[in-house]
């Protein structure tokens, strides 16, 4: 009998550590197509060409407070970003979807006209930024107190709007789940313990700076004429240029651009990380190296600041085809999107925004709170 | 003493049954991902109008990006485009969006696939445009014995000097048609393949998530517009695919046993090949004829929604259906509803789910009477094919331009499984 009991205890036991390791491999990361307790919205402008629309969804069936910080990553006299935060709260009742414009924030005003900009609860009071403003906001679920909870309901966007022309571009907030009760509310460790664990490796496929796009080059203003009866006319093709010729003039630019999953919001101090890039383009060849980049609380850098990563149409680029596959690396936990630029030559400019997919989260973070 | 062993016993067994129902709980939450990568990769909407004769009003077409994130293995992906295209009653060979472009005689929906192989090598990105496809002489390493980069269009027998002969990877066998017609309105879906094995199956081995993929809709004319999202993914668990037979992807794991009276029968429906589709989509938007908070110009915003069902019968060409419904909340806390057919695919302007009069429409800004809004989808139905569905949203302004996104999503569907059968 007590053999028996053994052997269930000793297959009990199996299966509990079974089950801790399995537990341990389904690890939970941040997501950008699920709801969680902390949303990162890496790229906020506000920059005199480009302002934000931010909505934020509570998808509880219960009221929520939110937290919310800016960190402002435009530069300071030095040279390096700011780093300061500016930090409101938001209620949001269940199921409410809210906006606000970066640039002007949101007020309590009673008695917005019906469909106007801003009728609805007030979630709270929020700020403006100042112009400009390039930098990330950082919003997580709390109870009624202000401590930090877990009920993983929290979705977002960000809209990029152009003054000019209006372009739009948009991208969702990265969610990180929370995994237990916060037990420490002057932090939140992004472990996976109590809050998922951020990339330690992003992925990216993109076409390299310097490259023409095909889509321009066979229906837009691909081109402006050399030569014929209409030089420096817009064309698609030489049949545009009356004896000219059209050389495409198009081009297509992608941005990056990071925050660290580290905030030391208290002391205005960030570690530096350093990201590392390696590209493969379709014929299989893999390039790597080139200048590492570094930052501090935020960064946005377009990928042809790296030579690796630019075509071979440019000067110095090394990409031979017209797409390429590229792993980030970062010395620390970070979370970043892309974003795209088009441009004819007609002078228009398109941007479209996309999250990174992830390839492997990295070590624990901890944003300390003020 | 007995006691005691008796107590720990039975602490160690409710430990035990709570772990493994956090790791049960964990697993259920899985759902398709479009930040990872996957074995089953969906573009749930790929525009072609390079005439903006229908669909568009400056001419359009959309940028395919797929690329195998596996290291060292190449891999198989065998793609079917879903042709969505109507067409007239009266003129089958013109396509419509509705019978106000066949001169009043009706526009009748379709729904036709074709089916193609893409083979990559390690870490390779591949991408063409969907009017044009990929062929022979196109593809970067066209095959074995072809020279390496930058001669990779030269057979060896040629001579490749000093850059050497291509003996390993190549894309030998990849053929990638343009899409049916254009104009041309429709999806993508690729399914990783294991080309070591003979033949190829499911690839259900270590490396079998190793599809990631975007899609750029790029209109071009006096506005210049880009809109790109990512594709939406579906991992594979690692289960073989044997139990269905390996013609049948099963999706999920199964509750609804009724699912199982309806041809074609699975022979084990607890075998979870692949991830489930989602239980509910969600949706942020800002209300159609709503005026973009940021526009100079007052600028007028919508946001078309395309939605398609996971599965399909793609051998006995009986396309998914389910039926979406929709609960809409404004600002206000103010929830209303509605619910739309999905048959094959439903790509429409948000203020024309529930009616043709958009101003009229609880997706209106003129009904909700706030700016932004959210919007739960979840898919119902009794289809043999099962009922998930998954989408993309797309911003767009009355300046002509757009900004697609993915779409959020919620819970694993419990109560049946979503089937894609191979022909």
């Amino acid at each position: 009998m007590r053999t028996i009991q053994g052997v269930r205890a000793g297959w009990l036991l199996g299966a509990l550590v079974g089950s801790l390791v399995v537990v341990g491999a389904a690890r939970a990361d941040v997501y950008t197509e699920r709801p969680g307790s902390i949303l990162i919205f890496p790229k906020v402008v506000r920059d005199g060409t480009r302002d934000t629309t931010i909505k934020l969804t509570n998808t509880n069936n219960l009221v929520e407070h939110v937290h919310c910080f800016y960190v402002n990553g435009a530069p300071g006299r030095s040279g390096a970003p700011l780093c300061s935060e500016v930090d409101f709260d938001l209620t949001l009742t269940r199921q409410q979807p809210t906006h606000w414009t970066v640039g002007s924030g949101r007020g309590t005003i009673q008695g917005e006209p019906f469909g106007a900009d801003g009728t609805g609860f007030d979630p709270g009071l929020i700020p403006p930024v100042p112009t400009p403003f390039t930098g990330s906001l950082v919003c997580y679920e709390v109870d009624v107190n202000g401590t930090p909870i877990s009920n993983n309901r929290l979705k977002g966007e960000a809209v990029l709007t152009s003054n000019i022309g209006g372009d739009v571009s948009q991208y969702n907030a990265v969610a990180v789940p929370a995994l237990t009760q916060d037990n420490n509310p002057s932090n939140l460790d992004l472990n996976n313990t109590e809050y998922g664990s951020c990339p330690a490796a992003l992925r990216l496929e993109a076409i390299p700076d310097g490259s023409f796009d095909p889509a321009i080059s066979a229906y837009g203003a691909a081109g402006l004429c050399v030569g014929g009866a209409t030089p420096g006319a817009i064309c698609t093709t030489a049949s545009d240029c009356s004896g000219g010729t059209c050389p495409p003039s198009s081009s297509v630019v992608t941005n990056l651009t990071f925050v660290p999953c580290s905030l030391d919001l208290r002391n205005g101090t960030t570690a530096t990380t350093t990201l590392q890039f390696t590209v493969w383009d379709e014929f299989e060849t893999q390039l790597s190296g080139g200048v590492p980049e570094s930052f501090s609380c935020w960064t946005s850098f377009n990928i042809g600041d790296i030579s690796t990563m630019r075509s071979s149409l440019l000067p110095g680029g090394g990409i031979n085809t017209l797409f390429a596959n590229v792993r980030i690396d970062a010395s620390h936990p970070v979370v970043g999107i892309a974003e795209r630029f088009s441009s004819d030559s007609a002078g228009n400019v398109a941007a479209a925004a996309t999250n990174l997919h992830v390839e492997r989260t990295g070590a624990n973070a901890r944003i300390t709170l003020p | 003493m007995g006691k005691t062993k008796q107590n720990a016993y039975r602490a160690l067994t409710a430990l035990t049954g709570a772990a493994v129902a956090m790791v049960l709980a964990h697993s259920a939450s899985a759902l398709s991902t479009s930040d990872r990568p996957a074995s089953i990769i969906v573009w749930p909407k790929i525009i072609v109008d390079t005439s903006a004769a229908v669909y568009t009003t400056e001419p359009t077409d959309t940028l395919l990006e797929l690329t195998n994130q596996a290291t060292s293995t190449a891999k198989q992906a065998h793609c079917f485009y879903i042709n969505a295209n109507s067409h007239c009653s009266n003129n089958p060979a013109q396509v419509c969006s509705d019978a106000t472009d066949c001169g009043g005689f009706a526009c009748t929906p379709g729904w036709a696939e074709i089916d193609f192989n893409i083979y990559l090598t390690r870490s390779q990105p591949l991408a063409w445009y969907a009017s044009g496809g990929l062929h022979r002489g196109d593809f970067p390493i066209e095959g074995p014995f072809f020279c390496n980069n930058p001669l990779s269009n030269i057979p060896c027998t040629f001579g490749c000097g000093a850059v050497g002969c291509n003996t390993g990877q190549s894309n030998l066998g990849s053929g990638i048609p343009p899409v049916p017609e254009d104009p041309f309105r429709g999806a993508l879906v690729c399914i990783q393949f294991d080309p070591s094995a003979n033949p190829a199956v499911p690839d259900q081995s270590a490396t079998r998530n190793a599809f990631t993929g975007h899609a750029t809709f790029l209109s071009s004319g006096p506005v210049l517009d880009v809109a790109k999202y990512n594709a939406v993914g579906l991992a594979a668990t690692g289960n073989a695919i044997a139990p269905n037979g390996t013609d049948i992807l099963q999706l999920g794991v199964a509750l609804d046993t009724t699912q199982v009276a309806r041809p074609p029968i699975p022979e084990s429906l607890a075998n979870q090949e692949y991830e489930g589709c989602p239980n509910t989509l969600v949706v942020d938007h800002l209300f159609d004829g709503a005026i973009d908070p940021l526009s100079s110009t007052n600028a007028t915003t919508s946001t078309e929604l395309t939605l398609i069902p996971c599965g399909n019968n793609f051998l006995s060409q009986d396309p998914g259906d389910a039926t979406a419904q929709f609960l809409v909340f404004n600002e206000f806390e103010q929830r209303f509803s509605t619910s739309r057919k999905v048959d094959c695919l439903l790509d429409t302007q948000i203020s024309n789910i529930d009616t043709r009069n958009n101003a009229r429409s609880i997706f209106s800004a003129g009904v909700a009477g706030t700016i932004a809004g959210q919007t739960r989808i979840r898919g119902v139905g009794t289809s043999a094919t099962g009922r998930g569905l998954l989408g993309v949203a797309r911003l767009t302004t009355s300046d002509g331009t757009s900004a697609a996104y993915n779409i959020h999503q919620l819970g694993a569907a419990a109560s049946t499984v979503d089937l894609i059968t191979l022909p």
